[in-house]
């Protein structure tokens, strides 16, 4: 199975998996447990996530580090070993949000000054277009965390509303609802931001 | 179709892709909701151009993720401060912190001991006066009443005797001229 589709399983090799599962070997060995430290494109899938949430390489890579540990630790607990994917996302969003939380805490502040004049809704010019996405990325960060959650997953991750119910543990339906509401929340914010708006 | 609805049925075309003829016939008759899908579709345009640029986050081709896990800070606690830092601040530290115990012991244990004798004379006979060299008379015996440490002070201590203190007390005039009598309180 390719490990580059969406929800293919990385395979077990006979690859290194860089001293991780030495550090295991006195405990119960688990299959999956060699399945996310074999691989490194899920860890890059992880770090990619967790960037697309936290904005911040380092951060991000921190959250991915803490989601795989804990992952391996707790992969006995992975019912269904063809979920894995969602399984492992729903423990690295929870990581970026405690990640997320630790930052507040120290008083670090992300955010990117934004200059008052372009027109959003007509920017054109690829300086214009990096201001709005720029401000589009902060302004993500201020919707209520299921929205934030919900179209990070969708938008960045392309993930199925299915999918995305089972990795915030809710349904499709609700998932669905949290899309638009985000959606018109964020282009409500947009428009605070810019009062010209539509040129 | 109401408004709402049109917009239900727009986020999830953008979704799903599905076609929609009774959504397009709405969106004909309503300016109000081309304009919600066109501000739908900037806002995803831009979200999909952010999804391109952050496709490459994860793949400098960087090294490998130490996998372990990281002890979590402990919170403040007195050991951490105390044995932190050079071995002469050490030294000091923990030299400062027996100083101040002892010295608080020092304070503390006189106190009680007065208070115990106070209370142990209060209603004892002791001997009154006290000669220069500080041994005890049996000449006078007063007994004392009350537990108050103030109304006495300890005036020697026999060496030949060490289990004897003899105080010095306050006289107090209770009585007045009329009776001609005193009474050492």
């Amino acid at each position: 199975m390719d490990e580059h589709e969406p929800n293919a399983s990385p395979t077990l090799g006979n690859e290194k998996t860089s001293g991780l599962v030495g550090s295991h070997q006195r405990e119960k060995p688990n299959p999956l447990r060699n399945r996310f430290a074999a691989s490194p494109s899920v860890r890059q899938r992880l770090v990619r996530v967790a960037y697309r949430f936290l904005w911040n390489r380092d951060d991000a890579e921190d959250a991915a580090q803490e989601a795989l540990a804990v992952a391996i630790a707790k992969s006995g607990k992975l019912r269904d070993s063809e979920k894995w994917w969602p399984w492992l996302c729903k423990i690295v969003v929870r990581q970026c949000h405690l990640q997320g939380r630790r930052k507040l805490r120290r008083g670090r502040n992300d955010s990117w000054a934004m200059p008052a004049s372009a027109n959003v809704w007509a920017a054109s010019i690829p300086a214009e277009r990096a201001e709005v996405k720029a401000l589009v990325r902060q302004l993500l960060g201020e919707l209520p965390r299921r929205q934030h959650d919900v179209l990070v997953l969708r938008h960045f991750e392309e993930m199925p509303f299915e999918q995305i119910a089972e990795v915030l543990s809710i349904s499709a339906a609700t998932a669905r609802v949290h899309a638009q509401q985000g959606r018109e929340r964020l282009m409500e914010l947009v428009l605070r931001h810019y009062p010209d708006g539509l040129g | 179709m109401i408004c709402e609805d049109a917009r239900r049925r727009l986020n999830r075309r953008l979704d799903e892709g599905s076609a929609d003829a009774e959504l397009d016939r709405h969106l004909a008759s309503c300016a109000t909701c081309r304009t919600y899908t066109a501000r739908l579709q900037l806002l995803a345009g831009v979200l999909d151009e952010i999804r391109v640029e952050t496709e490459s986050v994860a793949c400098d081709g960087g090294e490998p993720l130490n996998l372990q896990v990281k002890a979590r800070p402990r919170r403040f606690a007195w050991g951490d401060r105390a044995f932190a830092g050079p071995l002469a601040w050490r030294a000091a530290r923990v030299a400062a912190a027996i100083a101040i115990v002892l010295g608080a012991l020092y304070l503390v244990l006189p106190l009680r001991r007065s208070s115990r004798v106070a209370e142990n004379v209060s209603s004892t006979t002791v001997p009154a006066a006290v000669g220069s060299h500080g041994a005890p008379h049996d000449a006078l015996g007063v007994t004392l009443r009350g537990d108050s440490a103030e109304r006495f002070i300890v005036a020697a201590r026999p060496s030949s005797r060490p289990d004897v203190q003899v105080f010095w007390l306050y006289p107090a005039i209770r009585d007045s001229e009329q009776t001609g009598r005193s009474r050492v309180q």
